[in-house]
């Protein structure tokens, strides 16, 4: 199907979660997923795989460059779709603001 | 009118509005014929069913306001189902029109069954409980006459909620149905498949499985399933089939669909009862009966299986199993069933 396995996470530098609906911030360090993140500042979000493979933690991007790794969708289906995979997506921007 | 409830009085198991103000199927039409009281349960709420000799079907609470009893335990005469305990009698309106210990008086005015709204369609009946915030949920083909339709079950299973679930889910058919869904060792790869959200439910796009005895004609086919879930007991599928060998093309039509409808009773938080409607277009038609057996072995396969998922109730915390992108269905489905605030038979 054309649909590789996940790229394996890539050293990406720190970055930060400006989370749009509830005004908050959060820190994404190294080596930490943007789901750790969240998890750590105890935002409920929806996860299950934790790998890129099941989707259950979509979510929409207002904006910012994120990194896609998850094999659920190709990076042009999520540029349309401003969606990204909080448990695999890393960022190429400083700040990444999601629909939250 | 709370107060001279005696429901109100017993513990009440399911607290959602979802699904107290939801429709429920509890029958088949025709296992309420007239002049015989049929027990039911429904979110563990205890019912009795009845049919006028006219034909109108009354779903009630099953007990008599006067002292509890269960009015199951009666009879019926001349339309009016008899209390086992004292005789009362009531008539369709479910007002009691006689005390037989004061037969020349009228009878006490609070004296009624509990009614519950009711309703008959598609050969099943339908109770809600609450007041109905929606119909019963569409089957086009049912006024379609190119349908031949057929009733099956009733069939057991534990939750009705993985029941459903499992009903709209594509990758088990290689394993629970080896050799009739699917083959065991070629399981299909499923493909990305899309699912919408509207005021109607979930549907996805087409999904295509191969399966060897795929409807109850017995060719293989090639189906591709669209799959709807249209309340959070109710759901229902259409496949296009496609007759597997090109020189056998000729046993079907381009137009050859297979459709099943299916309701969940939820007697239980663990315990339901499956009842579907299959329509098909097929031509010749097959038989009641060759549809009906293929149906009673594909289920028995299911719920051998589906009743042993643990925990029995479904989590609907996606976090809580463990998800691949080929079960977008059914995560679409639990996530909106939580958005639906449904927390009976769930963890």
């Amino acid at each position: 199907m054309g649909r590789s396995e996940p790229e394996a996470a890539l050293p990406l530098a720190e970055f930060t979660v400006v989370l749009a609906k509830s005004r908050t911030e959060v820190r994404v360090r190294e080596g930490q997923t943007i789901l750790d993140a969240l998890r750590d500042a105890r935002v409920d979000v929806s996860y299950s795989c934790e790998q890129g493979v099941c989707g259950a933690c979509e979510v929409r991007y207002v904006s910012g460059d994120p990194v896609h790794r998850d094999i659920v969708r190709t990076p042009a289906e999520h540029d349309q779709l401003s969606t990204l995979m909080i448990c695999c997506a890393g960022s190429r921007s400083k700040q990444l603001t999601l629909d939250l | 009118m709370s107060n001279v409830n005696p429901v109100s009085l017993l513990p009440q198991a399911c607290q959602d509005p979802v699904l107290l103000n939801d429709w429920h199927v509890v029958a088949a039409s025709g296992d309420i014929v007239p002049g015989r009281l049929v027990a039911l349960t429904l979110l563990e709420r205890e019912l009795v069913g009845w049919r006028e000799e006219g034909g109108a079907v009354h779903v009630w609470e099953d007990l008599c306001i006067h002292r509890g009893a269960r009015l199951s335990k009666g009879f019926i005469r001349n339309d009016r189902v008899i209390c086992p305990y004292h005789g009362w009698n009531y008539d369709g309106s479910a007002r009691c029109v006689l005390m037989p210990a004061a037969p020349s008086e009228p009878p006490l005015k609070r004296a009624r069954a509990i009614a519950h709204q009711t309703c008959e369609k598609y050969g099943l009946v339908w109770v809600c409980l609450g007041t109905p915030e929606r119909d019963v949920p569409e089957f086009p083909e049912w006024t379609d006459d190119a349908y031949k339709k057929v009733l099956c079950g009733p069939y057991r299973f534990r939750s009705g909620f993985r029941a459903v679930e499992n009903f709209v889910d594509p990758t088990h058919f290689p394993f629970v149905h080896a050799g009739v869904n699917g083959i065991l060792d070629e399981p299909d790869p499923i493909a990305p498949y899309e699912v919408r959200e509207s005021p109607t439910g979930l549907s996805t796009s087409e999904i295509r499985v191969t399966q060897p005895f795929g409807d109850p004609r017995n060719i293989p086919v090639i189906a591709y399933y669209a799959y709807q879930c249209l309340r959070p007991l109710v759901a229902y599928f259409k496949k296009r089939v496609v007759i597997a060998d090109p020189e056998r093309a000729a046993e079907g039509n381009p137009e050859d669909r297979f459709c099943t409808f299916l309701a969940a009773q939820p007697v239980s938080p663990v315990e339901s009862i499956v009842r579907i409607v299959c329509a098909m277009n097929f031509s010749p038609p097959p038989s009641d009966e060759e549809v009906r057996l293929r149906q009673d072995l594909v289920y028995a396969q299911d719920s051998a299986i589906v009743d042993t998922q643990r925990p029995e109730r479904i989590p609907l915390e996606l976090r809580h199993e463990l998800h691949h992108r080929t079960d977008l269905l059914s995560q679409k489905y639990r996530t909106w069933l939580r958005q639906m605030g449904i927390t009976y038979g769930t963890v």
